[in-house]
């Protein structure tokens, strides 16, 4: 009511000039709303292109054994591309056959590389442990999902197709003897086949057009019934038969524990080494604490024996008889000589530990020597491995040559593979 | 002096001479050995593909006999387009049919039956006569287990004429064992029991023990319907020493449960009837053999009643005596 009433009270100028910014202010408005819309759409639809959001997705399942190093959203390759990604890993029920289900998507145009025989690989993925998917192309069979519609047309419907066209049969027909295939999934639909057809009496048939591309899966092979069939709503896809190779970790292991099995001798002459070097080090350290033990006390008793030989000394003459100071010269005479021996003995070990040492020392360059020809002969000769399989190979061959030899095939009974039979069982009557 | 020398060089001259013989004969032997290999070159190397379907094949026969029916039907069908893909139309023909047996006992009878008639329809084009048999005896046994008695009645109508002219003993014998099996189901007995004997000389000429034993066991149900009890509880215990020799667990319990049947039918034994019962309906529990299961419980149940019924009147007799 103030606003009316206040508009009410401006001149015209003034009503005028308003008017006029207030045109402005609202396409100023209008325009950043655009800008807004516009740059909201631009970074959804790049965000789509580069996620794939566009592009048509197949869902394909495979089995593994072990879930380890695969989690959702890891990346599936398909000849070094990524082709799409994980969408489920779950365990199986405790009573079936495979341990883990793993589900995944195939991006547009990747799915059409895989046919019947294409497998799920799973593969180491880096040093951490990771393992991916990666799908091998397909080289026969089908391919595994169609961009077209299923249909069944009468044989007069089928006729009046015009020629060139792109249907082809979604069935295998046989004639009526069973033995001659007339038509097969993806045999074009000509009018020879049809005329063979009429003759035998068929009324319809099941067909798809291959120049009618859906943008969306129409239809999946289904390997069970040998033709495609519409894709029902709760499919879980295509399932592709795994191929899968253990975890990096447990190849690391084997390798470690070859290696660990191959050099337990020298590991045994390093710790016998590393004993005797600690039993030496001990008997030196003991020897030199004897050495530095018996100095004070040597220097002690040729005081004491200076004092004694002094017959003016503190103890006098009359306080020591001769007899005594003869056994007392002795007694000491008798002690240097034990320390003299004691100090030979020191030397003459610290003499031969010097050497002793050099030569362990000489002993352990010979061994740090003799690993590192090792290991040269090993980087320098790379084939020693195919060298030692052709060896086995050869031997084998050899062998083998023996085996069918004229005089030595007798020894040896002719084991060979089970000519393959059809299995057939005789029934047991149930009782009435 | 002279004499002597003349020895000498005359022990010489043969010892040189047996020297060269043996020389010459170990030049022969040689000669013989290396000549021999060369006589027997090494067999040439399969092409990869046909060599993967071999393997392919073996692997789904080692996972049926372990029972692991889902992998073997994956391996059958691998094995069946690989020898479609090389066109081997005997080995196809061989793969779909134990592909067929693999589909059978996982319950996916239609799909083995298309499978079983993809097969006949092979070996009738390469006129491998055996294996169309057996075919066909597959088929027969999956329409009798689907209860399509019109089309097991029709098949034998067609195929009894030409049994005789089967070849291979086994597949002979696994016919007339179907004809035998059919004709008791149908009441004819003295078809049957015809048959039947058919069966049994032929498993005889194929040395097939295991398959023997069924005959046996065949013929002693037809005694049995017949009412000829003695002759029947001989024919089931020929039957059980047979597949005891062949160790068929579901073989040896039949014939238990048929000998204790019989006991309990002739009212002879009633403690040896529900022992031999007893010891049926243990294997059968085992063996998931359901329906035989619940018929051997149902004459158990008569033989514990029968014998309880027996036992009270004998103790009542006892006191009547007593009194």
């Amino acid at each position: 009511m103030d606003l009316s009433m206040s508009w009410q009270n401006l001149t015209p100028q003034l009503r005028t000039r308003l008017s006029r910014m207030e045109r402005l202010v609202g396409l100023f408005f209008a325009l950043a709303v655009f800008c807004l819309l516009f740059g909201l759409g631009y970074y959804l639809y790049q965000t789509a292109q580069r996620k794939g959001w566009f592009l048509i997705k197949a869902p394909y399942f495979t089995f593994v054994d072990n879930a380890a190093g695969m989690t959702v959203g890891d990346k599936v390759y398909l000849m070094g591309f990524e082709v799409g990604e994980i969408v489920e890993i779950t365990a199986m029920p405790p009573f079936e056959e495979a341990n883990v289900y793993v589900g995944f998507v195939v991006r547009e145009p990747y799915y059409g590389y895989l046919w019947q025989d294409s497998r799920a690989r799973v593969a180491a993925g880096n040093f951490l442990g990771n393992r991916s998917i990666e799908v091998t192309k397909g080289i026969y069979g089908f391919p595994t999902y169609l961009l077209h519609e299923l249909k069944q047309l009468s044989l007069e419907e089928a006729f009046v197709l015009k020629e060139p066209h792109g249907w082809k049969f979604n069935q295998k027909i046989a004639d009526p003897s069973g033995t001659n295939l007339i038509a097969k999934v993806y045999a074009p639909v000509t009018r020879t086949v049809l005329n063979r057809l009429a003759s035998f009496g068929t009324n319809s048939i099941r067909v798809f057009d291959v120049n009618d591309a859906r943008g969306r899966i129409m239809a999946v092979f289904d390997d069970t019934v040998g033709h495609y069939v519409e894709v029902a709503r709760d499919s879980k896809g295509y399932y592709l038969r795994p191929d899968e190779s253990p975890a990096l970790s447990d190849r690391i292991e084997r390798v470690v524990n070859t290696v660990e099995g191959a050099l337990p001798n020298i590991l045994q002459l390093t710790n016998r080494l590393t004993e005797a070097l600690t039993n030496l080090a001990a008997a030196a350290a003991r020897a030199e604490q004897l050495v530095a033990g018996a100095q004070p006390t040597l220097s002690n008793l040729d005081t004491i024996t200076t004092q004694l030989r002094d017959p003016d000394g503190s103890l006098g003459q009359w306080l020591i008889p001769p007899e005594l100071r003869e056994q007392l010269d002795q007694t000491l005479e008798a002690a240097r000589s034990s320390l003299q021996t004691a100090q030979a003995t020191v030397q003459t070990a610290q003499t031969n530990l010097t050497p002793l040492a050099s030569s362990l020392l000489l002993s352990l360059e010979n061994l740090a020597l003799m690993t590192s020809n090792l290991n040269s002969q090993v980087e320098a000769n790379q084939f020693i491995l195919s060298d030692l399989s052709d060896l086995v190979r050869h031997t084998d061959q050899a062998v083998q040559g023996l085996k069918r030899h004229w005089l030595l095939k007798g020894a040896f009974t002719s084991e060979t593979n089970p000519v393959p039979h059809s299995l057939l069982q005789p029934k047991l009557a149930s009782p009435p | 002096m002279n004499r002597a020398n003349l020895l000498f060089s005359i022990v010489d001259l043969r010892t040189q001479a047996v020297c060269r013989l043996s020389q010459t004969l170990t030049w022969l032997v040689l000669a013989c050995v290396l000549g021999g290999c060369r006589s027997t070159p090494p067999p040439p190397p399969q092409p990869a593909l046909v060599a993967e379907a071999d393997e392919v094949a073996e692997a789904a026969t080692r996972l049926g006999q372990q029972g692991r029916w889902n992998a073997a039907v994956e391996r059958w069908q691998q094995a069946t387009d690989l020898y479609t893909l090389l066109n081997r139309g005997d080995k196809e023909a061989i793969a779909r049919h134990n592909f067929a047996q693999a589909l059978r006992q996982l319950g996916q009878v239609e799909a083995a039956r298309r499978q079983l008639e993809q097969a006949v329809s092979i070996n009738e084009a390469i006129g491998c006569q055996t294996e169309w048999w057996r075919n066909w005896i597959a088929l027969i046994q999956l329409a009798a287990e689907q209860g399509d008695t019109n089309s097991v009645a029709a098949w034998f109508g067609e195929l009894l004429g030409q049994a005789p002219q089967i070849e291979d003993p086994e597949t002979r014998a696994l016919f007339w064992n179907e004809a035998g099996v059919w004709h008791l189901q149908t009441g004819d007995v003295p078809r049957a029991n015809a048959a039947l004997a058919e069966a049994r000389k032929a498993f005889v000429q194929a040395g097939d023990t295991a398959g023997l034993a069924t005959a046996l066991a065949n013929q002693a149900l037809v005694f049995e319907t017949q009412e000829q009890f003695q002759a029947a509880r001989a024919q089931w215990e020929t039957a059980q020493a047979k597949f005891e020799e062949v160790g068929d667990p579901m073989g040896i319990a039949t014939t238990l449960a048929g000998q204790g049947r019989v006991l309990l039918r002739e009212k002879a034994d009633l403690a040896a009837a529900e022992s031999l019962l007893r010891r049926a309906a243990h294997s059968f529990e085992h063996l998931h053999a359901d329906a035989a299961l619940a018929r051997t419980q149902a004459l158990l149940e008569e033989a514990v009643r029968l014998r309880g019924g027996e036992e009270e009147t004998r103790r009542h007799g006892d006191t009547e005596t007593r009194r």
